[in-house]
This record gives C-alpha cells, structure tokens and sequence, in this order.
C-alpha cells in the first residue's frame, strides 16, 4: 500500500509522515520527493529544518532539474539580514505572513500546471505559527491554488515534540497518515527494513485502510517495500502444536472402562471418616480431656494462688 | 582531553569534529566532565574556542583546563579563547535596575517581548571573521541550555537562538564549526522537550545516566553514544554503543558494562 501511494497508483493528496527521534523520516520524504520528480512538472520544496543543499544532495541531476526550493532555514527570523547581502528571492521568513502558495506561484514556470509540494518539516511552522495557520495553509495548498494543481503534498512532522491534540488535528487533515518507527536490526537495507510504518489512507470512496509496513530506503533513494509476513523476525507465528496424549502407546493400561471406572467409584478406601460414622461421634457429647503426667513433668498440687490475698 | 573518550568516538585529536552539533545530556549524574574534554580538545590543537558559560565562572574552567594540561587564562590573552559571562550578564540583570541594560546579551530575562539574538549577535562577532563566516575549524560550547530555561527565557527564544548557531556553524556540508551544549534532562518536562527538538538537529548525542542502583566507588554512571543522521544524505541504520565509566584524578576510564572493578 505505501509503494502504491508513493508511486502514485493510489491517489492522496496530503500525506503526513510522522517521525519521532527514535526513526527520522527524512529518507521516506526523500524517496517521495524523486517518486514525484518523475510524475510532475515542478516539485516545489520548503525547507524548515535542513538546509536546501544538504537536503538536495544524493538527487541525480535529471531529478534536481525539477525541484524547486524555498528556503525558510538560514534565516527565518531575519537576525542575520542585515549583515548579509540580500537575496530575498525564494527566502521565507516567520516575521512576514507567510504564503506557501504566492511563494509558488512567483516561483513556477508559466506552462508548469501539475505541481507537488514537499515540507520539511512542519514542526518549525507549528512553534512559530498557530496552529490554525498551519491547518489553512495545508487546505489552501490542496484545494485553493489558481491557475496550478497541487498533485500531492507531502509533510514531514515530528511526532513527539507537539501536543498531542496538534499532532491529531494535523493528521485528521490527511489522506494518509504514515507513523514510522525503528526496525531494530543490523542487517543490510536490501535484507531487512529500515523502519516500520503503520498507515492510515482515506480513500477517494472515503473507506479507510489501516496496514503495518516494512519499509527501506536504499543508496539511490529506491525505496523497498517488505512483506512483514516473509520476514523471518515477523515470521514467528506459532502453528498451532498438536496436543501430545500421555497415555498413547504406553505397554500397560492407563485408560479406564465405564465398568471399572463405576467399581473403582464405589470402594470404600481405608481410614476414610464416612458421613454416617462422623454424624455418631459428634452426638456422642461433652469431650473429655485425659492427661497422663510425664516423669519428666514438674506437676504442682498446691493452688499457685495460694497466697494471694484477694 | 580524555584519550579514551576519543578513540570511542572515533576522533583523531589532530583532526577535531568539524560541522558537528553535538549534545550533550545527564541524568541523575554530572556530565560537565565531556565539555572540559572538548576545550581542552580544541585548545590543545591550536583552534579557537567560544566559551558561553552559565553556570560556572571562568576561574573554575581554568581550574579544571590546568588539570588537564591546559592554560584558558594564556589562550584568552592570546585571544584564542573568548569567553562569555553569562553569570554575570544575568546577575546584572536582577541586580540593578536601571535601564542601561539594553546592551546586555540576556536582556530577554527581563523583557519578554525580546529574543536572545543579542547573545547570538555577540557569539557571531566572537567566532566569525571578517566576513561574516566561519572558515577554520572553531568550538563554540554552551554550558548549559537548562539554565536558560530555569531564568525564564522561553523554550522557543532558546530553541531559535540554536537553531541560528547550527546555522552558523554545522548546518551545511561545507562548515566546519562544532558547536558543543549540554542539557539536564532530569524529569522536567520543558528541558526533555528542548532535548528532543535538538536532537533533531544534531550529529552525535552523548546521553550521561547515573546508574540506577545508586553510588558505586567504581562506576560512577553509564555513557550512551548515539550517532545520528540528521541529514540522512546517504540512508543508513542508526549506532548507539553504551559503555560504563569512571572519572579519574585527571581522567576518565570507559569500560563496557558489567566490567568494572567492582564486578570482576
């Protein structure tokens, strides 16, 4: 389903990927970025948290022709400005009103209609904007954009660094959700997933699929999906075992006949107390106590309290 | 230096981390120990260093420089040390009250409606050349990011204040800058927060934790060392190694654990 909605076949149009510090998502953003280069004219990218060369580098050059970025990390507060000489062309800064899709619109190619939008990351936007700036932002990216398209917006967020209701109503806005987490393993890329991903997509007919994925991204951002049931780790289901019976196959005879079980039923075992015998020496009345002194006991005749004058 | 601590971290002393980020945290113990590993690194390879210190006075880290066999007090005079009061920044602030105070670097503690670009602006003119750049290797250590946030400031104006010196110093593929902060991550919710945002933005986490069962003369917490990929340039699997150990007169000793001389 995750190779599907990457490489198209099955349409969304925002799809969130959420990351923790445990497993960066950088990687799947990344394959999604070469997935769409190949799809559409421009794929416009805004960079938050990485610089725009660091994230560009490992593209090829056919790839690297189609993106676009916009760069909202070297100096989003403006504290550097002034030292600099300015280049404001593609620069995004959290002071101003930050418009993704007039940034784009200046930006794109005139005959360019099919676009994508990459962010990396939402969580710089969420602390510096409200919430509700982000949400209309990403509605107004979807829905609301003139004379382009957006074919796909894809997000980076970074899950545990946000209240728990932001990070809901972000997802809520998606298409598809993609929640990574690690694959503790050391084997190599190809063998064994780089990450786990549980994915929530809304279909265009509003059912909604839920699956767990193994995922690897390998050195040209290939990505490779995996087959958790084919996995040996996963692969450790335990078939049902068959119940053993003990008393198969034994040379003498452990089974009883409902003849013999019925004659073993009604003997009588020695020293057992039966229910009639109990009942007469209870009537039998008052117990009695004997004692017999020992040799070796020191037995007093005299009143101990002899001597006591009450 | 702890040349134990280098070889763990695969770090050549000639050759010093360059466009690395590199955070620190402690838990239950006293991890301060890396941070004079790291002066005294850069001090002793001849490269400059940008001390913003806030929680010591510049005496106790030529105590401890002196220990380790080097002179802050030679390397401010020749200006390859700079250091920054922050102790003293701060307690002007809550000293005195008249207004001249604008030019203070912590001026944020007082007025909430400012940012921390003032320390930054100094840290800038202490670490950058004529230019505006960073082009030889340079260390620039925060000791340490929970005092900021114990003074008031809010967790936002720290993490922006950071965010500019990965800027400045580690956040491309040409810098050549480290940048070095340390965080107590002892169960307060802001400080765990600060953490975890940094830690997406940095190389190599050195995780400090006191050990569990308590003191023990022989080891005195547990190292866990995270090499992380922030970049993920070249998609590869996350390394951690966990070691044990114990700090010496004039050293530290690393051992894996459950081999220390109180067990075997």
């Amino acid at each position: 389903m995750l190779e599907d909605i990457l490489h198209g076949k099955e349409p969304s149009q925002l799809v969130i990927i959420s990351d923790s510090i445990r497993h960066f998502g950088r990687t799947l953003l990344k394959s999604f970025t070469k997935s769409l280069a190949a799809r559409v004219d421009e794929v416009h990218i805004f960079h938050f948290d990485t610089a725009p060369e660091v994230f560009l580098s490992g593209f090829d050059d056919t790839t690297k022709r189609k993106l676009h970025s916009h760069d909202g990390w070297s100096d989003s507060l403006m504290w550097t400005r002034n030292t600099k000489p300015s280049n404001a062309n593609g620069k995004l800064y959290f002071t101003e009103s930050l418009d993704l899709v007039t940034q784009i619109s200046n930006a794109k190619q005139e005959n360019s209609v099919k676009i994508a939008v990459i962010i990396d990351s939402l969580t710089p936007v969420l602390i510096h904007k409200y919430l509700s700036f982000v949400s209309k932002a990403l509605h107004h990216l979807c829905n609301d954009t003139g004379d382009f398209t957006v074919t796909q917006l894809v997000c980076l967020l970074h899950n545990d660094v946000h209240e728990e209701h932001t990070v809901d109503m972000i997802r809520h806005s998606a298409t598809s959700c993609l929640t990574l987490s690690p694959n503790a393993s050391i084997a190599s890329l190809y063998d064994e997933p780089y990450g786990m991903c549980n994915l929530v997509h809304k279909k265009l007919s509003g059912k909604v699929i839920t699956k767990y994925e193994g995922y690897s991204v390998v050195d040209d951002l290939r990505f490779i999906s995996f087959d958790l049931s084919k996995l040996p780790t996963t692969a450790m289901e335990e078939s049902p075992t068959e119940t053993i019976n003990p008393t198969e196959n034994l040379t003498f005879n452990l089974n009883l006949s409902a003849k013999e079980r019925q004659a073993k039923n009604n003997i009588v075992l020695p020293y057992t107390i039966q229910d009639a015998q109990k009942a007469s020496h209870l009537r039998g009345g008052a117990g009695q106590i004997f004692y017999q002194p020992d040799e070796a006991d020191d037995y007093d005749d005299e009143d101990p309290d002899d001597d006591l004058d009450i | 230096m702890f040349t134990e601590l280098n070889a763990l971290l695969d770090c050549i002393p000639s050759r010093p981390p360059k466009g690395q980020f590199i955070l620190l945290s402690d838990n239950l113990t006293d991890g301060t120990f890396i941070l004079h590993h790291y002066i005294s690194l850069f001090l002793k390879g001849g490269h400059k260093v940008c001390l913003v210190s806030l929680s010591q006075s510049f005496s106790h880290y030529n105590a401890v420089g002196q220990k380790l066999g080097v002179n802050l007090s030679l390397a401010k005079e020749k200006n390859q040390l700079v250091f920054i009061d922050g102790l003293q920044c701060s307690l002007q602030l809550f000293a005195s009250s008249d207004d001249s105070m604008q030019n203070n670097p912590l001026v944020c503690i007082r007025d909430s409606k400012t940012t921390l670009q003032p320390l930054y602006e100094m840290v800038r003119n202490a670490v950058c050349n004529s230019d505006g750049k960073v082009e030889t290797p340079v260390l620039l250590l925060i000791d340490d990011l929970s005092i900021l946030l114990s003074l008031g400031i809010s967790l936002i104006s720290v993490y922006d204040f950071m965010h500019y010196c990965v800027v400045m110093l580690c956040g491309s593929i040409q810098s050549v800058g480290c940048l070095v902060t340390l965080i107590h991550s002892d169960k307060d919710e802001e400080n765990s927060l600060l953490l975890r945002h940094l830690l997406y933005s940095s190389h190599l986490h050195l995780h400090m934790n006191g050990l569990s069962s308590g003191f023990c003369k022989d080891v005195h917490g547990e190292l866990s060392i995270h090499w992380n990929d922030p970049w993920q340039i070249l998609p590869s699997r996350q390394r951690r190694k966990i070691y044990q150990y114990k700090i010496q007169d004039k050293h530290v000793s690393f051992f894996a654990p459950g081999t220390s001389a109180a067990v075997l």
